[in-house]
């Protein structure tokens, strides 16, 4: 079932950008449609960077928190036994 | 580092800081690689699933990826702080306790302060000090690797570990493994080292029980001093003795082969002061110069008092004959050559405590005739003398230079000359004394023994060595 979602999500932006190339939008129209298309493909792609950045930043708070629970747990005083 | 392994907990950048460095980082790389793990098995579960799953996946992917080389860039430029910060505090530690311990060095050495056994005389640089919370020994009680100013005893308990926060204060025990006699009182403190010597039967004891009661009860109180025994062994010889004088009973015979110092602490009210040792060695010690070897405080001497029996010399023996056999036995003449006792002192000090051949003694030497109490001898040597010398001086003259020069000008008129050119030589501050240490001649009245005449000496001595006393010195007990 997901399998087949997947081939159909990827075979809908294929069969879009198809469709756009057929010429049945006429000559300007395919041009138009080319640009839409190129900018969602563009403003995709700049959501996916964003992503990554935010990835990014969790990966590096999950890298500073491991440090601090590392100093945490391993500096401590030299006990005293009264 | 100290060698000496110390029940006390090190400072951090000394030892432990090592060992959590090392763990940090194992503990760092595996939680990151842990995380790292993670993060790519949420990518697996979420990438199949729907387009904002795919975008969390994505999300999940690059936190992954940034765990990977952020957390180990992270994990190395941590490292490199950490190791860099635990440096700086080790070298900015090392660096405040040997200053502190260098100072302190210095000024104990300069100040005398060094701890002294009073059993075994051994001078040592550092005494062995007890916990007072565990009672567990510290040998190395000094800035160290375990504390600058203070250290944590491994029962919790605070210690001073340098001597300008009052660590002479803490009990402690005599750092000689053959000896590890208790220390008490203020053991690092200024101290002033004075012995009585003299051939057997000189009144060396007696001197000094009746020299340390005037000390102690009239001339200390007198200039607003406080005196105390540092150990209850001297307060019971001497609170014995002085009962004893008082009931007209003589001072044991000293037997010991080795003197045990008697520590008195003198000073201001609130005031550390000073603490005296004062030495009674057995007058047959000076039979020979060998044993005078074992009297290792000779070597860091601050005063000496010689005592002489002026019935010892023969010229004085037949001034007296006729009357000298009915008192002979009270009297117990000194049967040691006052020459030869002195000859010893010198011998001993040049051939076991580096004095060179001829050099001078720098300390004062207090020379004192006792038993002027016997016969016309305190006219002739004591104030009546004195008085007279001074009626007939058209100068004016220095009383205690010329209480000096009377006992003095006896000795040579009884034919003492070279033992008097060999002190003046040999002793670079030499005075003279006459007196009395008990005050009449024994007999069986059981009358007081009462010195006369046995401060000055004392007094004089500790003046000369230490300025606290000398400033005092003037202000005599009425």
């Amino acid at each position: 079932m997901t399998d087949n979602h997947n081939t159909r999500s990827r075979g809908a932006l294929s069969q879009i950008f198809l469709s756009i190339l057929s010429g049945r939008f006429g000559c300007a129209g395919t041009a138009v449609a080319l640009v839409l298309f190129m900018v969602v493909v563009v403003m995709i792609i700049k959501a996916m960077v964003v992503i990554v950045k935010i990835g990014a930043l969790v990966g590096l708070g999950i890298t500073v928190r491991n440090y601090a629970l590392a100093l945490y747990h391993n500096v401590k005083r030299e006990k005293v036994t009264p | 580092m100290s060698p000496i392994e110390d029940p006390a907990i090190r400072s951090y950048f000394f030892g432990k800081g090592y060992t959590d460095l090392r763990a940090v980082i194992a503990d760092v790389w595996r939680r990151n690689v842990a995380s790292a793990r993670q993060e790519v098995e949420k990518v697996k579960s979420l990438w199949p699933k729907s387009y904002p799953a795919k975008g969390m996946a994505i999300l999940r992917g690059a936190a992954a990826a940034s765990v990977l080389t952020f957390g180990t860039v992270f994990f190395l430029a941590g490292s490199i702080i950490h190791v860099a910060l635990l440096f700086t505090f080790f070298l900015l530690v090392y660096l405040g306790f040997s200053l502190v311990y260098l100072t302190e060095q210095a000024y104990l050495t300069i100040k005398g302060f060094r701890p002294v056994c009073p059993k075994c005389h051994s001078k040592n640089p550092l005494a062995e000090y007890f916990c007072p919370g565990c009672g567990n020994i510290h040998r190395r009680l000094i800035p160290s690797s375990y504390g600058i100013l203070h250290r944590i005893c491994r029962c919790g308990t605070k210690l001073p570990a340098t001597f300008y926060l009052n660590r002479g204060a803490l009990p402690a025990r005599c750092p000689n493994p053959d000896c590890q006699h208790m220390l008490t009182g203020l053991i690092e403190i200024r101290k002033i080292f004075v012995p009585v010597f003299g051939g057997p039967a000189v009144g060396k004891s007696a001197f000094l029980l009746a020299g340390l009661r005037e000390f102690a009860q009239r001339w200390a109180p007198s200039v607003g001093f406080e005196v105390a025994f540092s150990e209850g062994v001297t307060a019971g010889v001497m609170q014995g003795g002085w009962d004893n004088l008082a009931h007209g009973l003589l001072p044991a015979k000293t037997t010991a082969d080795l003197p045990r110092a008697y520590n008195i602490q003198v000073g201001r009210p609130g005031q550390a002061g000073r603490l005296l040792y004062l030495y009674d060695p057995a007058g047959e010690t000076f039979g020979e110069t060998e044993g005078l070897g074992l009297h290792k405080y000779q070597d860091y001497l601050s005063g000496l008092i010689f005592l002489i029996d002026p019935f010892t010399l023969d010229s004085v023996q037949r001034e007296y004959a006729d009357r000298l056999p009915s008192v002979e036995a009270g009297l117990k003449p000194s049967q040691m050559p006052t020459e030869d006792a002195f000859a010893r002192i010198m011998i001993g000090l040049e051939e076991q405590f580096g004095l060179a051949k001829g050099a001078r003694l720098k300390f004062p030497v207090a020379v004192v005739v006792n038993k002027i109490d016997a016969f016309d001898l305190e006219q002739r040597l004591g104030e009546p003398a004195v008085q007279a010398r001074l009626q007939s001086s058209t100068q004016p003259v220095d009383l205690d230079a010329l209480r000096s020069q009377v006992v003095r000008d006896q000795l040579v008129q009884w034919g003492r000359g070279d033992l008097v050119h060999q002190l003046e030589v040999r002793c670079a501050k030499v005075r003279f004394f006459a007196c009395s240490s008990l005050g009449h001649i024994p007999d069986n009245s059981h009358r007081a023994f009462e010195g006369r005449g046995v401060l000055e000496p004392l007094l004089w001595t500790l003046g000369t060595a230490d300025s606290v006393f000398a400033t005092e010195r003037s202000k005599r007990p009425s």
